[in-house]
C-alpha cells in the first residue's frame, strides 16, 4: 500500500533538482520517432541508448527511458490513424476507427482523440501503480500458463466474432491466424512447418507479417485515389481541429475509463498489452447501442483502444518495479539500466527503493503533462501526411516498412516475409475475411499452444488440475459470456424481426 | 579514408542496425590485399551477438564497443542478430568476409554444441576460433520458497516417494535440461518421474517459478538472480562451494548418499569467436586483434566496467577455452538421446 515517508522521500527527490527532467523531451521525442518506422521497436531504441546510461544518475536513467516508452506508447498510433499501419502490435485497435476518420478528413480530430487517450490511459494506470504496485506484481505472479492460454483464446475469439460482418469467417481467419504463428520450433523443441529453413524457426516474424497484412490490404485499397482525404477543403492540418479532437475525447469518459481499467488489467498478463487494446475495442463495441457505427471512424473506438494500449504498458511496468521481473523486451532492457546503475530488481528493491520506485510513477505522471504538450506539436507535423499524393506517400510508406522490416530482421527475410503476408492480407481483403482476426491470431498462436503444452504438462494429464485455477476457470466464463451474449442478442433480434417479417406477410 | 570514417560515425548516431547497413556497404568498397594485415583494423568492427538486445552477451559486447576501441584503433558496433538459439547469428558470421571486420560474442557452449548436436545447424566446431572463454557460469539447483525441502536431499527424496507428480521447468535442449535429465538417469529414476514443464526462454520460467507455477529447477546461477528472493538455491554443479550461496553444497556431494553422480556441464561460457580461416589467412592481424582485447581486459575503466555490471574478464587463452568447449560437445552429444524421453 501507499507509503507516505517514501512518497515523500520521492517528491524531494523528483524536485530537488532540475537536472533528471532534463532527459524528458529528447526521451518523449525518441520514443515518438522510432515508430515512425513501422518494424523499429522500444525496446530497440531503449537498447541503443543503454550507452548513456552510466553517465546518468539512476534517477534520471529511469526518467529518461520511462520518458522513451511513454512517447513510443503514443507513437505507436500515429502511422495507425493516417496510414493505417499499425507501429506495434499494441496499436492495431487504433487502426479500425482511426484511419477511417483519418480519411474522412478528421485526422486532426483524431491524433487529438488518440493524445489525450493515451495521457488519460497512462496517468489512470500510474496511479493505480502508486497505490497498488505491490499487490499487482504479487497478483501477476498468479497467473500462469493455464490463465494466459484463456487469454489467448478469449483474444482470438472476440477478434472472430467482432471485425467483419460473417462470424464463421473471422473465426475462420483467427484460427487460420494461430495456425500460421504455430510455426517453428514448439517449447517441446519440434520443429513445425519451417521446410528446413533455418530462420523460420523461431516462427514466422510477426512483426514484418503484421505490417505486410495490414499495409497492403489497405495500401492496395487506396491506388487510384488522389490524397488519403478526398476532400480538398477538409485536407488541412489545423490545430483548433486537434484540439476539437482532445475536447471530443472528454464527452466520452465511461469509455476511456473502461478502456484504461481493461487495460490495466490485461497489461498484468504477460503479452497482454497485445491483446488489451482489441479486448477494450470489442467491448466498447459490444455495450455500445449503436455497434454499427464501429469501424466506420467512430471517436469512441479509438478511444477504446488507445486507453486500453497505453494503460496495458503500464502494466508491464507493475511487474518490473514491484518484482524486479521483466515481462516484456522493454521493461527487460530497463533491468539491464538498473544493473549497470548497481541497483538489482526484485522484491528487495521495492522494499529498498520504495522513494525510488515512486519517484518514476510520478515522473510518469509528470511526463504525461509533457507528452500532452511534445504529442500535440508531433502530430501537428505529422499530420501534414494528408497534403502528400497518395502516388508519392504509398511507395514512400511500403518502402519505409521493407525498411523497417529490414532493420528488424538484418536481412532479406523480413521484407520477404512482408511480401509474402502482403500478398496474403490482399487475397483475404478480396474475399472478405478480416485481415485483424488473422494477425490477432498469429500473435497469439505461439503463445497460444506454449502455453496449452504447459498446462497440460503441469496438470500431469489430470483434469482435476483446472480446478485448482479459479482465476482462469472465471477468466473462460467471462470468454465464453462475451462471446455468445451478443450473439444470442443479434440472434433474437433478428428473430423478432424475421417474425415480425412473417405476421407482416401473413397478416 | 577520413570521408569513409565520418560517415560511418554519423550512422552511429541514427542505430545499430543501420550501422550493420552501413557497415555492409563500406566492405563491398574496400579491397585488401594481404599487405593489409599489418595495417588491419583500417575500418569499423562488427560484433555480432546472436542473441536478443539485454541479454549477457549483448551487455558485454556494448562495453567492448566502448573501451576496446582505443586499443584497436578502430570503432565497434554491435549487431543483434538473434534467432534459433544462436544459430542464425552464428550462420551469419560464417556468411561473411573471413576478413576480421565481422566477430562473434556468444556464450560459445552450450549454444554452438547445442546448434550442431539438436538444431543440425550446418557448422562444426572447427569452422571456429575461440578466442578466451573470459565469463563462464554454472548451473544452480533451486526451488520456490514456499516449498517445504531445505536441502536438494530431501527434494530428491520426495520425487522418489512421489513420482510423476514434482514439477520442473525447462528450455528445452538446455544445459539445465541436460542436467536434470542426467541428474535422474544417475538416480535410477525415469524422465516421467517428474512433470518437464518447457518453456521459451528463461524470462516465462522465471515468472512461472516464482510465483510458485513449479516446485524446482535446474539452470544458470547467474540468470536465477532475478528471482533470488523468490527461491533457495539447495545446489550448486561445481565441484566447490561458491560465496555467493554458502549454504549450497556442489551437487555430486548431495548425490554420494545415492551412490550416484553427474557430469559437471560448464554453463554459458562467454567468447568472442571468428570463422576460423580468419586466423589461418591474416595471422598477423588476428595477433593484433588478441593483443587489443587483453589490453582492454587489463584496463582499469574496462575492468571497473566489468565489476558494475557483474560480469567476469578472466584470460584463460584460445587453447584452454577450445578444449572446454570440445569437452562440453563430448558430455551433451552423450546426453542428446535423453532429451527425446522426456
Amino acid at each position: 500500500m501507499l507509503d507516505l515517508h517514501a512518497l515523500i522521500a520521492a517528491l524531494h527527490l523528483l524536485g530537488s533538482s532540475w537536472q533528471p527532467w532534463a532527459v524528458v523531451i529528447p526521451g518523449i521525442l525518441i520514443g515518438l520517432l522510432i515508430h515512425s518506422v513501422p518494424g523499429l521497436t522500444t525496446s530497440m531504441a531503449l537498447a541503443i541508448c543503454l550507452p548513456l546510461i552510466p553517465y546518468m544518475n539512476f534517477l534520471q536513467a529511469l526518467i529518461f527511458m520511462t520518458a522513451m516508452y511513454a512517447g513510443s506508447v503514443f507513437g505507436v498510433a500515429i502511422p495507425a490513424i493516417l496510414l493505417n499501419v499499425p507501429g506495434s502490435a499494441a496499436a492495431v485497435g487504433t487502426t479500425f476507427d482511426g484511419f477511417p476518420m483519418a480519411k474522412a478528413g478528421k485526422h486532426n480530430e483524431a491524433l487529438g482523440l488518440a493524445l489525450v487517450a493515451s495521457c488519460f490511459g497512462q496517468v489512470v494506470v500510474y496511479l493505480l501503480l502508486l497505490g497498488l504496485a505491490g499487490p499487482i506484481g504479487a497478483f501477476a505472479l498468479k497467473l500462469g500458463p493455464p490463465e494466459m492460454l484463456v487469454l489467448s483464446l478469449w483474444g482470438v475469439t472476440l477478434i472472430g466474432t467482432l471485425s467483419g460482418r460473417h462470424l464463421s469467417r473471422g473465426l475462420l481467419a483467427g484460427v487460420l491466424g494461430l495456425l500460421l504463428g504455430t510455426v517453428g520450433v514448439s517449447a517441446r523443441g519440434v520443429p513445425r512447418g519451417t521446410f528446413g529453413i533455418d530462420l523460420l524457426l523461431d516462427g514466422i516474424p510477426v512483426v514484418p507479417a503484421i505490417v505486410g497484412l495490414f499495409a497492403a490490404a489497405e495500401l492496395f485499397n487506396l491506388v487510384g485515389r488522389e490524397y488519403i482525404v478526398d476532400n480538398l477543403a477538409q485536407r488541412q492540418v489545423k490545430a483548433i481541429r486537434i484540439l476539437a479532437g482532445m475536447r471530443e475525447a472528454f464527452r466520452h469518459k465511461t469509455v476511456m475509463l473502461r478502456g484504461a481499467i481493461l487495460g490495466s488489467c490485461i497489461g498484468i498478463i504477460p503479452g497482454g498489452h497485445a491483446i488489451a487494446n482489441l479486448l477494450s475495442y470489442s467491448e466498447a463495441r459490444r455495450v455500445a447501442k449503436d455497434p454499427e457505427k464501429f469501424g466506420t471512424g467512430d471517436p469512441r473506438g479509438v478511444l477504446a483502444a488507445e486507453t486500453a494500449n497505453a494503460s496495458s504498458e503500464g502494466g508491464s511496468m507493475a511487474t518490473l518495479l514491484a518484482l524486479g521481473i521483466p515481462t516484456g523486451g522493454a521493461t527487460a532492457v530497463m533491468l539491464v539500466a538498473f544493473s549497470m546503475q548497481n541497483i538489482t530488481g526484485g522484491p528487495s528493491f521495492m522494499r529498498d527503493h520504495a522513494d525510488i520506485v515512486y519517484a518514476v510513477i510520478l515522473a510518469n505522471l509528470a511526463q504525461v503533462a509533457v507528452l500532452a504538450v511534445v504529442g500535440f506539436a508531433f502530430i501537428f507535423a505529422a499530420g501534414f501526411v494528408v497534403k502528400v499524393r497518395l502516388r508519392l506517400l504509398v511507395p514512400t510508406i511500403l518502402t519505409l516498412a521493407v525498411i523497417g522490416s529490414y532493420a528488424l530482421s538484418h536481412d532479406i527475410a523480413g521484407p520477404i516475409t512482408l511480401a509474402v503476408f502482403a500478398i496474403i492480407g490482399w487475397i483475404m481483403h478480396k474475399l472478405d475475411y478480416p485481415v485483424q482476426a488473422a494477425v490477432v491470431g498469429l500473435l497469439l498462436g505461439r503463445g497460444a499452444e506454449g502455453n496449452l503444452l504447459r498446462t497440460y504438462q503441469m496438470s500431469g494429464g489430470n483434469f482435476g488440475f483446472l480446478l485448482t485455477r479459479p482465476i482462469a476457470i472465471v477468466m473462460f466464463i467471462l470468454l465464453v459470456a462475451s462471446t455468445t451474449l451478443p450473439l444470442v442478442r443479434s440472434m433474437r433480434t433478428a428473430a423478432r424481426k424475421g417474425k415480425l417479417k412473417w405476421n407482416e406477410e401473413h397478416s | 579514408m577520413e570521408r569513409r570514417t565520418f560517415l560511418t560515425s554519423g550512422a552511429a548516431v541514427l542505430g545499430s542496425s543501420l550501422i550493420g547497413a552501413a557497415a555492409g556497404c563500406s566492405r563491398f568498397r574496400s579491397v585488401e590485399g594481404n599487405r593489409g594485415d599489418q595495417a588491419w583494423p583500417q575500418r569499423l568492427l562488427t560484433i555480432v551477438v546472436p542473441f536478443d538486445v539485454g541479454g549477457s552477451a549483448d551487455r558485454l559486447s556494448r562495453g567492448f564497443a566502448q573501451y576496446m576501441p582505443k586499443y584497436l584503433g578502430q570503432p565497434m558496433t554491435v549487431v543483434d542478430r538473434a534467432g534459433a538459439s544462436g544459430m542464425i547469428g552464428t550462420n551469419w558470421l560464417l556468411q561473411q568476409p573471413t576478413d576480421g571486420y565481422t566477430v562473434m560474442m556468444t556464450p560459445a557452449t552450450p549454444y554452438i554444441p547445442i546448434n550442431i548436436i539438436i538444431t543440425n545447424a550446418h557448422y562444426t566446431l572447427d569452422d571456429f576460433t575461440f578466442v578466451n572463454g573470459q565469463w563462464t557460469d554454472y548451473s544452480a539447483l533451486i526451488v520456490a520458497k514456499d516449498r517445504p525441502w531445505r536441502t536438494a536431499g530431501e527434494l530428491i527424496d520426495a520425487i522418489r516417494a512421489n513420482p510423476g507428480k514434482i514439477s520442473t521447468g525447462v528450455d528445452f535442449g538446455s544445459v539445465g535440461h541436460i542436467e536434470t535429465l542426467a541428474m535422474l538417469e544417475a538416480l535410477g529414476l525415469k524422465p516421467n518421474a517428474i512433470r518437464f514443464v518447457t518453456f521459451d526462454g528463461s524470462g516465462a520460467m522465471h515468472a512461472a517459478l516464482a510465483g510458485g507455477q513449479l516446485d524446482f529447477y535446474i539452470g544458470q546461477s547467474e540468470s536465477n538472480l532475478v528471482i533470488r528472493d523468490y527461491v533457495r538455491t539447495l545446489a550448486v554443479f561445481l565441484d566447490h562451494r561458491v560465496p555467493d550461496f554458502p549454504d549450497a553444497p556442489p551437487i555430486n556431494d548431495v548425490l554420494k548418499p545415492y551412490h550416484a553422480t553427474v557430469p559437471l556441464i560448464a554453463g554459458s561460457v562467454r567468447t568472442f569467436v571468428f570463422p576460423s580461416a580468419f586466423k589461418v589467412k591474416h595471422p598477423v592481424a588476428y595477433a593484433k586483434f588478441v593483443s587489443a582485447y587483453r589490453a582492454t581486459l587489463d584496463a582499469p575503466n574496462f575492468k571497473k566496467f566489468l565489476s558494475d555490471n557483474q560480469m567476469a574478464g578472466d584470460w584463460v587463452g584460445e587453447a584452454r577455452t577450445t578444449q572446454i568447449i570440445r569437452e562440453q560437445f563430448e558430455v551433451l552429444s552423450k546426453y542428446k538421446s535423453l532429451l527425446n524421453k522426456s
